[in-house]
């Protein structure tokens, strides 16, 4: 032990302290914001094919045209609440490309594309929002809150990064029973400054987790810009300072995503270590629909994401660039949101889950207290169940 | 207070409990070593389970871990990092994906960064999930409690706080044979439970604790002595003061007093407490935790409007002050024997 302390240090005579920025990490590319190959790319382009690429897209508009349409219902009163993807859709369906059913995510709230991706269907996500007794959460939680123990996707959850420190100790749980999965945890740049992500990544780092953090810095935490969230060169660098793996990729461009995500995974279960993976993105949406952007922030820069550096368009471009756009993507665009139309109105006309259900999951069974509450709540309801709309309860 | 426990041992601390089978054969342990074989019963048993917290893999600052690492292992029994938010958000992931978790906070005064991931994840997973995950087999195992110099802050009693979070399970043993039989029902009990252990009670005296796999039920409290005209309610290292009381105060008012120790806190054992209470007519309840908004207020509230007609006296508390734990004026601080006393002859003459 006093051989590895003493190896640990090594002297210097000359004064200097190390820029904070001296670690400039690069964003690794693929393809640029005009969805063409950059020079140095072919040697990553054959990690991708047509088929992989399309249903990417497909993924994208789904995500992109769900968000539109319950973006709007909540305006018109019709859920309480919903957040966006707009800007994210690209990383959430490549970095959820990369993984497969055995890989276990803890989301954040913004990944939709990875619900998709991984078979959580429209019509599944449109139960939870419209918290209906065919929510697999029970109604019990917030819309978007979702989660499905059959895709190994844990519930959303609203405090923020609570799911990080999780993510590293299932992430350690895969490692003690040999599985070649990992833990997928995806959380903010404004989640990233909380407590809970610095304690994740140190305690991963320590037991060597089978844990991939994913930060989507995508520039806000509601109102507030990177420049009041980090003094540091973003998340990337701090996954070194862990002693973490880390990379910083391009958000924006699904192919560097999809194949950075591959690489972690291989070098994750390679160590097993956990590795950190900070996608630049841009959330191109409100933080939610109580949110109204437009109050900090300028069309200008709105603007840039939505033409110059926006997933969807480099991914159709690219596409087109190779000759494998078969597709109209009007076309699809309108199919999508026809399908995602049909599911809303199947979701709206369910039943709410019984009123019983409040008391359940409190515990695996009713305590004696809860079964005499829930006595009381029954006895009341007797008498004002009308009161509160208890015939839209199945 | 740790020279009195030394002068005098409490019988009912080192008392059996009815639900563990008599004539087994066992070997005399501290609370600690019980706690220590109780680990060990479980990490032999399940070839998965995982003890880990600050200190844990030379054995901890209490030893109550000691041997662990060495006979199953660095994968299973490990150091983590200094940090409780740390311990408790890896413990909820782990457990959430099935393993037995043991996860242990030094000192139950410094569980509050791990708040966050105890009351809003812990206690809410199976909840809020519809019941699709669970931390089922998550148990933080911490010392509590006063130890005669602690202070603020290695002497505090949170059991409150947690109580008052729908979806978690608070389980205090009062001895050894208690220890063992009620920290294998938490670990192996489906909700999260946390585990509060007397640290005044580790290492004082020892008594036969049976060697075999045993459980001590959770949510059922126990009539450690039995009595008519007085109910007196308490958990963990108040059984002492309240054992010592309740000698005092027979002998000197001729009256019998009938003890329960709560054993698990959450979910009470309201069943117990009502019949007794209904029986007596009074009621003492007892605990270090400050008065307000203490435990005993539940209780007392609960006692009150389940067993009002039946009630000869109001219910009186004995608890620390609505003070942080001082450390000097610990002796005045501590609802010990002689509060109790007080207490206990104040609701019996009212």
């Amino acid at each position: 032990m006093l051989k590895a302390l003493l190896r640990s240090m090594s002297y210097s005579s000359s004064l200097s302290f190390t820029h904070p920025h001296a670690l400039s990490i690069p964003t690794f590319q693929v393809i640029n914001e005009d969805g063409l190959p950059n020079s140095s790319s072919s040697q990553y382009l054959s990690s991708v094919n047509k088929d992989l690429l399309i249903r990417m897209y497909k993924t994208m508009i789904e995500v992109q045209e769900f968000d539109t349409l319950y973006y709007d219902l909540q305006r018109q009163g019709l859920i309480s609440f919903y957040m966006q993807n707009s800007g994210e859709e690209g990383l959430q369906v490549a970095t959820a490309a990369a993984l497969d059913l055995n890989d276990w995510i803890f989301p954040q709230y913004r990944e939709l594309g990875v619900f998709f991706w991984r078979g959580f269907d429209i019509q599944q996500a449109s139960h939870q929002l419209f918290s209906n007794a065919k929510d697999l959460g029970q109604g019990k939680q917030m819309p978007v809150h979702y989660g499905s123990k059959d895709l190994n996707i844990m519930t959303v959850r609203s405090p923020l990064a609570t799911q990080i420190p999780q993510a590293a100790g299932l992430g350690y749980g895969l490692r003690l029973k040999n599985q070649s999965s990992i833990a997928v945890c995806y959380f903010g740049d404004g989640a990233a400054s909380e407590g809970d992500t610095h304690a994740a990544m140190n305690i991963a780092s320590t037991t060597k987790s089978q844990t991939l953090f994913v930060c989507r810095n995508n520039k806000y935490a509601i109102s507030t810009n990177m420049k009041d969230q980090y003094g540091s060169d973003g998340i990337a660098v701090r996954g070194v300072a862990y002693g973490i793996h880390s990379i910083r990729v391009d958000g924006n461009d699904v192919i560097a995503t999809y194949i950075a995500t591959q690489e972690a995974k291989k070098l994750i279960l390679a160590g097993p270590q956990p590795v950190l993976m900070e996608c630049m993105t841009y959330r191109r949406g409100h933080h939610s629909t109580s949110d109204d952007a437009s109050r900090y922030r300028n069309k200008e820069e709105l603007e840039h994401y939505q033409k110059n550096n926006n997933p969807i368009i480099r991914l159709e471009k690219f596409l087109k660039h190779m000759g494998w756009l078969d597709f109209d993507p009007v076309e699809i665009q309108k199919e999508t949101r026809d399908r995602i139309i049909k599911a809303k109105d199947v979701a709206k006309n369910e039943k709410l889950p019984k009123w019983e259900v409040m008391f359940d999951g409190v515990y695996n069974e009713l305590t004696p207290e809860l079964k005499k509450q829930k006595g009381e709540l029954k006895k009341f309801l007797e008498i004002y169940g009308d009161k509160y709309e208890i015939n839209k309860h199945s | 207070m740790l020279t009195r426990l030394n002068q005098r041992f409490s019988s009912l601390l080192f008392s059996a409990s009815p639900e563990v089978p008599t004539g087994l054969p066992a070997t005399k342990r501290t609370m600690l070593a019980a706690i220590n074989n109780a680990l060990d019963t479980v990490l032999t048993k399940d070839q998965t389970a995982c003890v880990f917290g600050e200190d844990v893999a030379f054995g901890g600052v209490f030893r109550c871990t000691d041997g662990l690492r060495a006979k199953h292992g660095e994968s299973r029994v490990f150091n983590t990092p200094l940090c409780e938010q740390g311990i408790a958000g890896f413990a909820v992931g782990l457990a959430s994906y099935g393993v037995t978790t043991i996860a242990e906070i030094q000192f139950a005064d410094y569980i509050f960064p791990a708040f966050d991931q105890i009351v809003n994840e812990a206690a809410k997973l199976r909840y809020r999930t519809g019941g699709q995950f669970n931390c089922g087999s998550l148990t933080i195992r911490a010392p509590y409690g006063a130890v005669g110099h602690g202070g603020l802050y290695h002497s505090q009693s949170p059991e409150a706080y947690f109580a008052h979070t729908p979806g978690l399970k608070i389980v205090i043993p009062r001895g050894p044979v208690q220890a063992k039989g009620l920290l294998l029902s938490s670990i192996r009990d489906p909700n999260p439970v946390l585990f509060f252990e007397p640290k005044a009670m580790y290492r004082a005296s020892s008594c036969d604790v049976p060697d075999d796999d045993y459980t001590i039920p959770l949510g059922k409290a126990e009539i450690v002595k039995h009595g008519r005209e007085v109910t007196i309610i308490g958990f963990g290292l108040q059984l002492l003061s309240l054992d010592k009381a309740v000698t005092r105060v027979e002998k000197e008012l001729g009256i019998t007093c009938e003890i329960i120790d709560l054993r698990t806190i959450m979910p009470l054992d309201m069943e117990t407490i009502e019949k007794s209470v209904k029986k007596t007519g009074r009621c003492v309840i007892a605990h270090e935790a400050p008065r307000f908004g203490g435990i005993g207020a539940e209780i007392a509230a609960k006692i009150q409007e389940e067993c009002f007609l039946h009630l000869e006296a109001p219910i009186g508390r004995v608890c620390g002050w609505d003070t942080p734990f001082p450390l000097v004026f610990e002796k005045f601080y501590y609802p010990d024997e002689n509060r109790a006393y007080e207490e206990i002859k104040r609701i019996v003459l009212y």
